[in-house]
């Protein structure tokens, strides 16, 4: 019993050193020609528009993540939505491709953590 | 390094600086990595009058228009392709750019593996409106004599009067004839038109989804009011701007009639 409990509060103490995801902190690069919105949540962009950004991912435990973390963001209908890399591996280009509504998978070291919505409406 | 060599390396990199400072088809990337360059794909853009150097980097490009697109990154280095961000805002073959929807479109210049290094939106309108030159003067109609050629130009602009960039088709037609002919190549965005016969007919010129439609008149001794010299005197111009409202207050109530209704249409649907 005493073994047992020692393992729990074992891997409790390994699970708090690690970090936690707890969405993206996004910071657009580039000012588009027309409003597009770029939220932890949601993304929205006219057909046609692109938008660079800069992304952090955020942890809700003690341990941040580590500036080598690898992070990802795929697209799962690149018709409607697509998100190019930059040379920056924290930097990304949005574009909306085509009207039409998909997420964003957000893959933290090849792990999938969340799908940001991402909508694409046409222009005008 | 001999003299003469110095001498000649000087004036090459005096040259080459000069022409960066005066060349205006650049404009920079969104990122701030480079300078994007504007290319006249085709002899029918109005931001090439020769070849296909632009004269400027164009503030709106015409739907429908050709065009090519190079990316300069600062410091050198490989040259970057540059790709449509939007396959169904804009299409790309063989370097040659078409965009297909009027609005704001993403251009991207990516290195060898696909990231991108930087971005550009061109701004893409409607043809709303034409206008038709002569002698670098706009023409709401056109006056010449028999066994004359006259060299017309047109100009594809949006609701705003903002000439449009790119490539489109002309097409170029004498409603008449016997009267005068199209003498050149009809599908450029200029033409030479030559009199025939004394009488009225008109000059349809169409590109983009708009036409235009010009009075013309051929005469025996033409119009003195309207010849190519009038145009660098500075006492006549006065005259002639003059005597071509008076003439073409009638034939542009009819035009613009026609033109309000193509604009107002195009205005709806962009």
């Amino acid at each position: 019993m005493r073994h047992k409990t020692l393992g729990l509060v074992l891997l409790l103490a390994m699970a708090a050193c690690q970090p936690n995801y707890n969405g993206l902190a996004i910071e657009p690069v580039s000012t588009p020609p027309t409003s597009v919105t770029v939220r932890p949540h949601l993304f929205e962009l006219p057909v046609g528009v692109a938008v660079a950004i800069s992304v952090k991912p955020r942890s809700s435990s003690q341990e941040p993540y580590h500036s080598s973390a690898r992070v990802e963001l795929v697209s799962l209908d690149r018709n409607v939505f697509d998100v190019k890399r930059r040379d920056d591996p924290r930097e990304f280009v949005l574009i909306g491709v085509a009207p039409g509504e998909t997420c964003v998978e957000v893959r933290i070291d090849g792990v999938a953590e969340e799908c940001i919505d991402a909508v694409v409406r046409p222009q005008g | 390094m001999h003299p003469r060599q110095r001498v000649f390396t000087l004036s090459l990199g005096l040259a080459l600086g000069c022409g960066d400072a005066v060349d205006g088809a650049v404009t920079p990337g969104e990122l701030g990595d480079g300078h994007f360059r504007y290319v006249c794909a085709g002899n029918s853009d109005p931001y090439c009058a020769d070849g296909s150097t632009a004269s400027s980097f164009p503030q709106a490009i015409a739907v429908g228009g050709r065009f090519s697109l190079r990316y300069e990154p600062r410091g050198g280095g490989p040259l970057p392709v540059v790709e449509p961000g939007s396959r169904s805002a804009a299409s790309k073959h063989l370097d040659v750019f078409t965009l297909h929807e009027p609005g704001y479109v993403a251009v991207f210049a990516q290195d060898a593996f696909g990231d991108v290094i930087d971005l550009l939106h061109l701004n893409s309108r409607r043809v709303a409106r034409m206008t038709l030159s002569r002698g670098g003067m706009e023409q709401s109609n056109l006056r010449f004599a028999v066994g004359e050629t006259i060299d017309v130009a047109a100009e594809p602009r949006d609701d705003y009067s903002t000439l449009l960039a790119g490539s489109l088709e002309y097409v170029w037609v004498s409603s008449d004839p016997s009267v005068f002919v199209v003498a050149t190549d009809t599908d450029d965005d200029d033409v030479t038109l030559q009199a025939i016969a004394p009488g009225d007919a008109f000059l349809h010129v169409e590109a983009g989804g708009f036409e235009l439609t010009i009075p013309v008149e051929v005469d025996l001794d033409g119009d003195p009011t309207t010849t190519g010299e009038i145009d660098t005197e500075g006492d006549s111009t006065g005259d002639e701007t003059g005597t071509t409202g008076e003439e073409s207050t009638g034939t542009t109530d009819a035009e613009s009639t026609g033109t309000t209704g193509d604009t107002t249409d195009d205005g709806g649907e962009g």
